[in-house]
């Protein structure tokens, strides 16, 4: 049951078990081309999907973006070999980096009250009369952040990769080795938790 | 129609995902159900807001210093043993931990069922002991196991139907209680295959309250035990969480938990509780003095 992740198996990584559309004739050469030790065609690589890893990483946990995205990077270079063209170099790189993420035992960073130093009348008040309503959208995403790093990490992770990075079901049932049902069911719940997290702001 | 489906129809219409036959449904429940309507205009709020989300720009530098780390400084034939794996550094933290599988004394009058639903599977399963008698229900099929072992996966639902509770040993450290008649969904369970060792458990109370006993220790708690209204994450404690009609319910026995609700997250020790309402409403419970944990009790319990 466990999955072997590029002959390595790691505990609470995913495995993909379908097979994606053939890739790309020029990905295909780009992927050899760094199998043999090409550089360029690693930074290549680097250039063309760090944009990409990053805004992923990020969103699943911003202090350690940069490393979550450098050992995705890494694992691509050491494992070029094994990449087949049976999918898309971005989703094997999301596929990496996923499992990078999910195997990554980070700390929020979301700063935290003590409920004594929280004034009564703060915390009974109506959610429309807090503070937080009247944040501006900046703060709101930041807000939304926060609420996607109290999400358990497999909704946390559907929610990213459909919402914010517009990938489709099947793509994220592939990638996060589940079947295209509990991708929709694991959207839904996070949304849910997500919006009663922002309750004050979009009231 | 329920309110809960009306929702998940509408979430379904974002993606353009519905029948014409559910937008009819969807349409005809908005206007007769005045407290839907309301949580569908936040949930088009909701959509209309992570629909501008930007995306991030990659920070100044990083694509070289990637570069530099992989492609420079991976010239021998083990690159890895020259760049410190992330993910190695957390696993040197998990905790010391396996689930104990001995045959549980003080039997609990429970009626407890699992259904393992086809959701992923990260690892192998969390060989939990329970107090009590279990029922497996898999593809139907229900197993009864009488104070023994389960197995738990990311999917499986715990469901305690008796009026008594029930006890889960989830690791050596980590106990939870089940109210009667509550259930709770495991979202996701990640063990290591080689020591057996816990690194993350989400629990979602679907109904009912749990109460979590943790031995103080030095790892990180693995568990997470979240409502529709918090996330709670344990700091080496013994708490409990109930999902009620009227909100959620959080109480402190021994050391603390941080509460993650609408917009902001709280710290809550021992002695204290707090109500988080269905509409993001906090309230702090009046501070009563803290019990003694029975933690290491129903472990000595268990193994006797």
């Amino acid at each position: 049951m466990l999955p072997i992740f590029f002959g390595v198996t790691i505990p609470g990584a995913v495995r993909s078990y379908h097979l994606e559309p053939v890739s790309l004739g020029k990905d295909l050469a780009l992927m050899q081309r760094i199998a043999n030790g090409d550089g360029e065609a690693f930074a290549e690589l680097v250039r063309r999907y760090t944009r990409m890893l990053y805004n992923v990483a990020y969103r699943y946990n911003a202090s350690s973006a940069e490393d979550l995205v450098q050992e995705s990077f890494l694992r691509a270079y050491q494992h070029a070999n094994t990449f087949s063209g049976r999918s898309k170099v971005s989703s094997w790189l999301y596929r990496i980096c996923v499992n990078v993420c999910l195997t990554h035992q980070g700390k929020s960073g979301v700063p935290m009250a003590d409920i004594d130093d929280v004034n009564e009348a703060e915390l009974v008040s109506r959610t429309e009369d807090r503070p937080d309503a009247t944040a501006v959208r900046g703060e709101t995403f930041r807000e939304l952040e926060d609420g996607l790093r109290a999400l358990p990490s497999q909704q946390r992770m559907v929610f990213i990769l459909r919402e914010l990075q517009g990938l489709s079901y099947g793509e994220i049932a592939d990638i996060l080795g589940m079947n295209e049902q509990a991708a929709r069911t694991n959207l839904c719940r996070a949304k849910r938790r997500l919006q009663v997290w922002l309750d004050p702001l979009i009231s | 129609m329920e309110c809960s489906e009306a929702l998940d129809l509408l979430y379904s219409s974002f993606d353009g995902q519905i029948t014409p036959t559910q937008q009819s449904l969807l349409d005809g429940h908005r206007r007769t159900c005045f407290a839907c309507a309301s949580s569908m205009i936040k949930a088009e709020r909701f959509q209309e807001l992570i629909r501008h989300v930007p995306q991030l720009t990659v920070p100044r530098g990083l694509e070289q210093r990637i570069i530099n780390r992989v492609v420079h400084g991976s010239s021998s034939s083990t690159p890895s043993d020259k760049v410190r794996s992330i993910t190695t550094a957390a696993r040197q933290n998990w905790r010391q931990a396996s689930a104990f599988g001995g045959v549980l004394a003080a039997a609990l009058a429970v009626g407890v069922y699992v259904h393992n639903a086809s959701l992923p599977v990260s690892g192998p399963p969390l060989v939990a002991a329970v107090q009590g008698a279990l029922e497996t229900i898999d593809n139907g099929t229900s197993q009864t196991v009488a104070n023994g072992t389960m197995d738990i996966t990311g999917g499986s639902t715990v469901a305690n139907t008796s009026i008594n509770p029930a006890v889960v040993a989830l690791t050596a450290h980590l106990n939870m209680t089940l109210q009667g008649g509550s259930q709770v969904h495991f979202e996701r369970v990640a063990t290591d295959p080689k020591t057996g060792n816990v690194n993350e458990i989400d629990v979602h109370v679907d109904r009912g309250g749990v109460q979590v006993h943790e031995d103080l220790h030095h790892e990180a708690s693995p568990i997470k035990i979240a409502t529709d209204q918090a996330t709670v994450v344990p700091t080496g404690t013994t708490f409990s969480v109930d999902q009620r009609l009227t909100g959620t319910h959080v109480t402190v026995n021994k050391g603390s938990v941080a509460v993650y609700t609408a917009g902001r997250v709280m710290n809550l020790l021992a002695g204290q509780g707090m109500m988080i309402a269905a509409n993001g409403g906090v309230l702090r419970d009046k501070p009563v003095k803290p019990t003694t944990t029975p933690t290491k009790d129903i472990v000595t319990k268990q193994h006797s």
